[in-house]
């Protein structure tokens, strides 16, 4: 293999492709990146084994072929050198040569034949979406998955393709995130993938403005396009729940509240919360909304703003942290929060797209200062089972 | 390397070409045995077999898949193995497996998660892998090989389908020796005895000079008497000492080529290097110390054999009979035990990771 480049693209390659690269792996061909020189172009392609990655550029090819080299090398080489032609070459038993001006580099390589095979993705893509509305989809979902659990599925966003619409969901057992958008695909065509988090991590980073997104799926990967570059996931290998079944469709309340006031609120109360009481507490009236939080080890907290309700007075308790997200997720000066008891979950509905589902969590008997016992931890765990059946 | 050109331990391979060939794969092995004997490679063939991409009872070995297996990287056989100073499996390690295994394989049909020395997980650790041990999600195959199945909590034993494998029988590791070193046959033979059924022990025999050390440590031990045995002591604190300095030479080498790395690496990841590298070799220096105590220990349990008056084919140290019987008659049978039980005791130590020299103090205050 044999190419010439320019060092500016070459490094903006490299780049987009570093993120991902391991330090530290039981593998050692994923500390390098591959390199394939074919009609015109040099193709990039980093792995960790969960999400993988693969950035091009045009370059001057004078012999193709492909091999793999240590991608922080490769890439501290190319950072440092100056704004001028990279020749690249790799001889039969993958020394990689890099010069640059007076610059001369070698390097070490390993044959291309260890490197994991990686999904091309050519061709037709199952769908493909403006990426504005794409990162929009994301934000509203990707938040409320969990980081970690032994529950597989709950790391993991879920893409479902039905109807002409895909459907995104993301859940940690507590609270829901539910967005839908028309799509152009096939009639009768409907599938299910769940897209670990960190995949959508770093596909949220690669995500520009303007264009679309195609999306393809294969088998044991997902593979996301954006212009030339391309973000491959692994699935997760487990089916998700329905979910449908803890989502209320009557309700008993609906709060009516100025979103950004709603937020700050929470935020003062939760000033308060502690690890151990860890709730604040909404008690919706005729046209107050009081919030409150107390842990002993800190003392109190209680705030209120106006509020327009439509049915019953209700006292209920949130995870502030939850309660803020969800808030800043959603859009417009009002939000409608839908309640039916303390013991079920309340919902925001954005519009008919965009529906966010919150557990609530159990309140300390009112007036008495909270016996901790019975605090959130029992009721999450519960709520979790809820959302799982 | 195929199943066909294992040496021994033919029912443990036949029982797992059986389940390749009716494609009746345990989401759970546990490959038990001593070590040395042919576990690891087992269950690289084993995995190597599973992610062949011709799917056949056994790998063939030159497909792409097969090849990656063999040099550590193929995207769906995972490898985890102790770490640190104290050589444990880590709960951060095991947490990555778990989360690996929440994933679909990469490329293959299945993929393979292999726990080196499973018993060396702390209790917690080995709790923490149970759900996954008890439903792997998917096509997964967890493979966990062990030489001390004790340590392993009942609920991981319960869990796994046992495969067992045993010493190799002393002619077959005779035949092998033969075959892979070429040594004469009386040194095949002896190494063989010493071996105890293991290869891996009659690799360290051959290749790390352990016969030499052996000679002149039961030459010592020949002469008789007390002061021969500390002389023999003295051999064994010296092979401590010789080994030390070797190993504080490799670690010097290691800093050397972490630092012509240069800034391929982090400060950190040059510490974690530097600090893992030290902890591999003194496990090293451990298991040469062990092997030499080993040694050691062969001698007293051949003179009480002698004493005892049992048939001499017993004997492995054959080629001494004639020093035996002479250093066996001014010593009981009693203190030969009690001899042998501090030998032992050192070992002990050196296995819970108590220092090597604090375990060699004892057993020479021991008055053997």
């Amino acid at each position: 293999m044999k190419f010439t480049a320019q060092r500016q693209a070459l490094f903006e390659v490299l780049q987009k492709t570093h993120s991902i690269v391991a330090s530290k792996s039981t593998l050692s061909i994923l500390a390098n990146v591959l390199i394939e020189a074919a009609e015109g172009r040099v193709v990039f392609t980093t792995t960790n084994l969960q999400v993988a990655i693969r950035a091009e550029t045009p370059a001057d090819i004078l012999e193709e072929g492909g091999s793999t080299v240590p991608a922080r090398t490769l890439f501290e080489i190319v950072r440092e050198l100056p704004d001028a032609e990279i020749n690249i070459e790799v001889d039969a038993e993958d020394v990689v040569t890099i010069t640059c001006g007076e610059s001369f580099f070698k390097v070490l390589g390993i044959s291309k034949d260890e490197f994991p095979h990686v999904a091309e993705f050519e061709g037709e893509p199952l769908f493909s979406i403006e990426r504005g509305v794409f990162r929009k989809l994301l934000q509203r979902t990707s938040f409320a998955v969990s980081r970690e659990d032994p529950r597989h599925f709950l790391t993991g966003l879920c893409f479902r393709v039905e109807k002409k619409r895909v459907t995104l969901v993301g859940t940690d057992g507590r609270r829901l995130s539910r967005v839908s958008h028309a799509v152009d695909v096939a009639e009768d065509y409907s599938g299910e993938q769940i897209v670990p988090i960190k995949a959508i991590e770093e596909l949220e980073k690669m995500l520009g403005d303007e264009g679309d997104v195609l999306v393809f799926v294969s088998g044991n990967q997902i593979g996301f396009k954006v212009g030339t570059d391309l973000l491959v996931s692994l699935l997760i290998d487990a089916k998700y729940p329905d979910y449908s079944s803890v989502i209320p469709s009557t309700f008993a309340t609906v709060a009516v509240l100025a979103r950004e006031e709603f937020q700050a609120m929470v935020r003062q109360a939760s000033l308060l919360t502690s690890e151990q009481s860890s709730s604040v507490r909404l008690q919706f009236e005729k046209s107050r909304l009081v919030i409150s939080a107390s842990s002993p080890e800190l003392g109190e907290a209680r705030v209120s703003m106006p509020v327009k309700l439509e049915g019953e007075p209700l006292s209920i308790g949130f995870n502030p942290r939850c309660l803020r997200e969800a808030l800043s997720s959603l859009d417009g000066e009002e939000v409608a929060f839908r309640l039916t008891d303390a013991v079920s979950p309340g919902i925001f509905l954005n519009d008919d797209d965009f529906l966010h589902l919150i557990m609530p969590m159990r309140l300390p008997p009112t007036q008495e200062p909270a016996p901790e016992t019975e605090e959130s931890a029992p009721e999450s765990t519960d709520t979790g089972e809820q959302v799982e059946s | 390397m195929s199943f066909d050109s294992f040496v021994a331990n033919k029912l443990a391979i036949s029982m797992l070409k059986k389940a390749l060939e009716s494609k009746r794969i345990a989401s759970a092995y546990l490959f038990q045995g001593p070590d040395g004997v042919g576990k690891s490679l087992a269950a690289l063939n084993f995995a190597k077999a599973l992610v062949c991409e011709k799917e056949g009872t056994d790998a063939c070995g030159v497909c792409s898949s097969c090849r990656r297996v063999d040099s550590g990287n193929h995207p769906d056989v995972h490898w985890y193995k102790p770490e640190g100073r104290v050589r444990l499996v880590k709960i951060k390690t095991v947490r990555e497996l778990i989360a690996q295994t929440g994933l679909k394989a990469f490329e293959a049909k299945w993929k393979v998660f292999v726990i080196v020395e499973a018993d060396r997980m702390k209790v917690e650790t080995q709790n923490a892998v149970l759900k996954t041990l008890e439903e792997p999600p998917g096509q997964s195959v967890l493979i966990l090989i062990s030489s001390n199945p004790a340590g392993l909590v009942p609920t991981i034993v319960s869990r796994c389908q046992e495969i067992r494998f045993l010493p190799i029988p002393r002619d077959e590791l005779e035949e092998a020796i033969v075959e892979k070193w070429g040594p004469d046959r009386q040194e095949a033979h002896l190494v063989a005895s010493l071996a105890c059924g293991s290869m891996g022990s009659a690799s360290r025999l051959l290749e790390r000079d352990n016969l030499g050390r052996r000679r002149d440590l039961l030459n010592l031990l020949a002469e008789g008497g007390q002061r021969s045995f500390r002389k023999a002591f003295e051999t064994v604190r010296g092979v401590d000492g010789e080994l030390k300095k070797l190993a504080k030479d490799l670690q010097q080498r290691e800093e050397k080529r972490v630092r012509a790395m240069g800034k391929a690496l982090t400060a950190e990841e040059r510490d974690a290097w530097l600090s893992e590298s030290s902890a591999a070799i003194a496990s090293i220096v451990r298991e040469e110390v062990d092997d030499i105590l080993n040694l050691l220990a062969f001698w007293y349990r051949d003179l009480l054999l002698i004493k005892e008056g049992v048939s001499t084919d017993l004997v492995v140290n054959f080629d001494m009979l004639e020093a035996l019987r002479k250093s066996v008659a001014p010593m009981t049978a009693g203190e030969l035990f009690s001899r042998l039980r501090a030998v032992e005791e050192a070992r002990r130590g050196i296995a819970l990771n108590l220092p090597v020299t604090l375990c060699l103090e004892v057993l020479y205050a021991s008055g053997v």
